[in-house]
């Protein structure tokens, strides 16, 4: 999953669509199933996800950090799910 | 010592003890005292050997006293702390005054030492500053980045390399007198003793040790706590008062592992071969830290690094770090610099100066490229999360391991640092030090007066 991770950055920041249809065959050239399989759901929007909205996310990223720090990271990275995702636990 | 009482003596703590032994009495007392020291709260120890103390130093005594941080234990006994706190102003056990009515106590607070002003950490016992902003008589420096050492003191103790580096970019007259300090080494001037010891943050860089009366403080300058093949690795200080820096300190900032950025980099070579990748890293540190560690990831093709930092990584060169083979921009033609590697400093990336390269894939390599909307600012299409800065798990473990108990906490975000030290129960404060920053910005200010 931290290769695909690593495309998802990539094509975040990637402009240019030659680049990123590059970036994306690279990917699924290397990448054995069934990783490969969910990937290509993810990017073609076939991948539902029913309970992770963001009340849920906040609810657990509560009980695992402190308010205070928390709520200074959120201020300073200005996206829920970013914030989240950087701040969770290893 | 009649006076004492067994709530106030359990739940009190002296630290190390700088007496010198004098006055009668005044050396067994200041030798009991360093005894004394975090003995089972409860069994009475401190309260027996008091008593037992008090039956031999009788009559007046000048005793000098020197208490380093102190600070109440959990409380052992339930309401024994209530009774302690009386006795409480700010870091010192004022009790001991008490205790006999006949000694005079001479205490040190760490704001006796270093003291905080907007130009920098002064110490006054030893007449000197701590990488000051502004020119001062004499200055201790940390690291070369300039932030840090500026020219125009009237004396420097520094590493050799940190030296070396100032008069690099500032020229010969870069201060009045320089004096070369090895990693260790114990200089002593005016009332405090000082040594250098190794922060893991650029080549030469040291947190400074400064101890007066018993009382250590160490300023770690901008250090980390991991491995880096271009400087000497991170020693750990124990002491009384850490003064830290907290560039990286918020829970967000964690730097994973630099080597698989670097993967990162090479595969993104790999792939775009017709590409030139342009990494943007700090001049001093960081260029030559990226260029060991592609090496060490066995790329052993040339790379080009900006005229702007070709003297300092000479310099590192000289210093035996192996870099391999290292050319300048300047003299490759276009043709050449597809699939090659190209550092350099962070402001040329959006400067003129790029646009002689084919599509270039922009990189840059910073700590702070683990937040995307600072990544964006940038315009980087490849952030590399690789950071000469402590993250936060490094700032807090390094905290921790110091053993301090008070901790002051400059340039960065010192807010959430300084909750988690309270939530720890350690005494923390921020320190308002104007200067200090991104070295970044400080280095292009630099760059645009070189």
């Amino acid at each position: 999953m931290n290769r695909f991770a690593e495309l998802l950055d990539r094509l975040a920041y990637e402009p240019g669509r030659n680049a990123k249809l590059r970036l994306i065959a690279d990917y699924l050239r290397g990448t054995p199933d069934p990783e490969r399989g969910w990937a290509l759901a993810a990017l073609t929007g076939a991948l539902t996800f029913k309970h992770a909205k963001a009340g849920m996310i906040r609810g657990l990223i509560a009980e695992r950090t402190d308010p205070a720090l928390f709520s200074l990271s959120y201020d300073y990275v200005g996206d829920l799910s970013e914030t989240v995702a950087l701040m969770w636990p290893a | 010592m009649r006076e004492a009482k067994r709530s106030t003596v359990d739940v009190m703590r002296v630290g190390c003890l700088g007496l010198r032994k004098g006055h009668d009495g005044g050396g067994a007392v200041a030798h009991f005292l360093a005894q004394v020291t975090e003995h089972e709260p409860g069994r009475d120890i401190a309260w027996r050997a008091f008593k037992h103390l008090h039956q031999q130093v009788s009559g007046p005594r000048q005793i000098a006293l020197c208490l380093s941080v102190a600070r109440p234990f959990e409380a052992p006994v339930g309401n024994h702390i209530a009774g302690g706190q009386e006795y409480w102003a700010g870091h010192f056990l004022v009790i001991l005054c008490r205790l006999a009515s006949n000694t005079y106590l001479i205490t040190m607070r760490p704001e006796d030492i270093l003291v905080p002003t907007p130009s920098g950490v002064c110490c006054k016992p030893g007449g000197f500053h701590i990488d000051p902003t502004r020119p001062v008589e004499k200055a201790l420096i940390t690291h070369g980045h300039s932030d840090h050492a500026r020219a125009g003191h009237g004396a420097v103790l520094a590493t050799q390399e940190t030296l070396d580096i100032m008069r690099l970019r500032y020229g010969d007259n870069f201060a009045g007198s320089i004096q070369a300090v090895r990693y260790g080494e114990i200089v002593k001037l005016g009332g405090a003793t000082a040594s250098f010891h190794p922060a893991g943050h650029v080549l030469g860089s040291a947190q400074i040790r400064v101890e007066c009366n018993g009382l250590r403080v160490v300023a770690s300058g901008d250090y980390k706590n991991v491995a880096d093949p271009t400087c000497t690795q991170f020693e750990l200080v124990p002491c009384d008062v850490f003064i830290t820096e907290a560039t990286f300190g918020l829970p967000v900032f964690r730097h994973h592992d630099a080597a698989g950025e670097i993967g990162k980099l090479l595969r993104s070579v790999e792939l775009f071969l017709e590409r030139a990748h342009l990494v943007g890293a700090y001049s001093l540190g960081k260029a030559q830290r990226v260029i060991a560690m592609l090496r060490a990831a066995g790329h052993d093709q040339p790379i080009y690094i900006h005229g702007a930092m070709e003297t300092i990584t000479r310099y590192y060169q000289s210093r035996t770090i192996d870099l391999g083979r290292v050319e300048l921009v300047r003299g490759a033609n276009k043709a050449e610099l597809g699939g090659r590697i190209v550092i350099c400093p962070p402001s040329a990336i959006s400067d003129l100066w790029s646009r002689r390269f084919p599509d270039p894939v922009v990189a840059f390599a910073s700590g702070w490229m683990r937040v995307r909307a600072r990544a964006r600012q940038r315009g980087v299409t490849l952030p590399l999360v690789i950071s000469d800065h402590a993250d936060w798990d490094g700032l807090t473990a390094t905290i921790t391991a110091t053993g301090a108990s008070e901790v002051w906490v400059t340039h960065g975000q010192e807010d959430a640092l300084v909750h988690w030290c309270r939530a720890k129960s350690l005494k923390a404060r921020p320190l308002d030090i104007v200067g200090y920053g991104d070295e970044e910005d400080a280095a292009a200010q630099a760059e645009a007066e070189a």
